[in-house]
């Protein structure tokens, strides 16, 4: 991953795994986007979603070093 | 995966009604259902294809009306991930330590037990996210015992043509290399993390009836280049997060039912069967081939037609 990159991703992957956080607890709610009712499968999914989206921004965190 | 099996089962045989109470199955269908579930799950032959298609041929009047039922199939699951779990946890030591490490670290390092733990995760999202939104949508469609014996002989020409192609890739191969030069075995972790996605996408296709997970996972594999043996534990170390993230969620509801102790049974002889299965086919692809099992897809899928044909 290109230095200039880094911080983009870091950005990116905290968005997204507070917007797939979001999700999953709307689906906890019931209110899920795409089906109704209560779906503890699909919360599930989206809280797993969003802990990699999470992993994506620890590894791209600014100032680390780039080692793949 | 194992909600489809349970609810596939309803629809196969009897219109989706559920009921508070009703028979229980026999302690014969418990033994033989986990049997088979503990054994077609690993094996490239479609758990889910042989329990549609079994209880039909044989007449079963299973209870899948019961609040319960679904558990106690998800609990054959579970004796089949901890079977898994059992055989490989050294390996699932030696991949999440330093997973857990990298993460704390917050970068990756050249650690191949590493990169496999994340190319495992990468690989499971695709699966887990088209069970997760498609598998209602699969099971009204491809709830028939002859649609899914149908797809068991798709499921054999997947497995026959995965193996011609890896045979013709290794004589290329060969041939490309020079004299005396001997063609190393690509390890798992050096797959690349779309490679990882595909192989673990590649899962999705179980959720019709008589496609098997482990083959087409095999097939995915074998198609990025890996050996056999390989390909196989890759196959079993995708299927285990799969396994037993569905049972977390289903089992909870098991207790309390009147189906408790046929689960319990059957969710140890079923693990039980999956633990000899996976220690024989980590031995069998150590030089073995797909091919024996494409000829069985073809025999068992071909058989089964004729036999619901010949039941109406």
């Amino acid at each position: 991953m290109p230095q200039q990159q880094r911080p983009l991703v870091f950005v990116g992957a905290i968005i997204a795994a507070v917007i797939l956080a979001i999700i999953a607890v709307l689906y906890l709610a019931g209110n899920g986007p795409l089906d109704p009712g209560r779906h503890i499968k699909h919360a599930l999914l989206f809280f797993v979603l969003a802990a990699g989206a999470l992993a994506v921004a620890n590894f791209n965190r600014p100032g680390m070093q780039a080692r793949r | 995966m194992h909600a489809l099996i349970a609810h596939v089962l309803q629809l196969a045989i009897h219109p989706a009604v559920h009921t508070a109470s009703a028979p229980q199955p026999t302690i014969l269908q418990v033994v033989l259902l986990a049997l088979l579930q503990g054994v077609a799950e690993l094996f490239p032959v479609s758990s889910l294809g042989h329990t549609v298609i079994a209880p039909k041929l044989l007449g079963w009047q299973l209870n899948q009306h019961a609040d319960s039922f679904l558990p106690f199939v998800v609990a054959l699951h579970l004796g089949t991930g901890i079977a898994l779990i059992v055989y490989f946890w050294r390996d699932w030591l030696a991949i999440l330590t330093p997973m857990v490490r990298s993460v704390r670290r917050g970068s990756l390092s050249g650690d191949p037990e590493e990169r496999l733990g994340w190319l495992l995760a990468v690989g499971t999202i695709p699966a887990a996210v088209l069970g997760v939104f498609f598998e209602k949508g699969v099971r009204a469609f491809f709830a028939d015992p002859k649609v899914a014996a149908g797809f068991l002989i798709v499921n054999g020409v997947i497995l026959f043509a995965g193996e011609r192609l890896r045979l013709r890739a290794g004589r290329l191969t060969v041939a490309a290399a020079t004299d005396g030069a001997k063609r190393t075995p690509r390890p798992i972790a050096s797959l690349g993390w779309g490679e990882a996605f595909l192989v673990g996408g590649a899962q999705a296709l179980a959720l019709l009836p008589g496609i098997s997970r482990s083959g087409v996972t095999i097939v995915a594999g074998l198609a990025t280049g890996l050996t056999h043996e390989a390909a196989a534990r890759l196959s079993f170390l995708l299927a285990t997060p799969i396994i037993l993230a569905a049972a977390v969620v289903e089992v909870p509801t098991l207790f309390g039912s009147d189906l408790l102790g046929d689960a319990i049974l059957g969710g140890i002889l079923a693990g039980l069967a999956a633990y000899a299965s996976v220690r024989f086919l980590m031995r069998y692809f150590h030089s073995g081939r797909l091919d024996p099992f494409a000829y069985y897809c073809w025999l068992a899928g071909g058989l089964a037609l004729l036999g619901l044909a010949l039941r109406g």
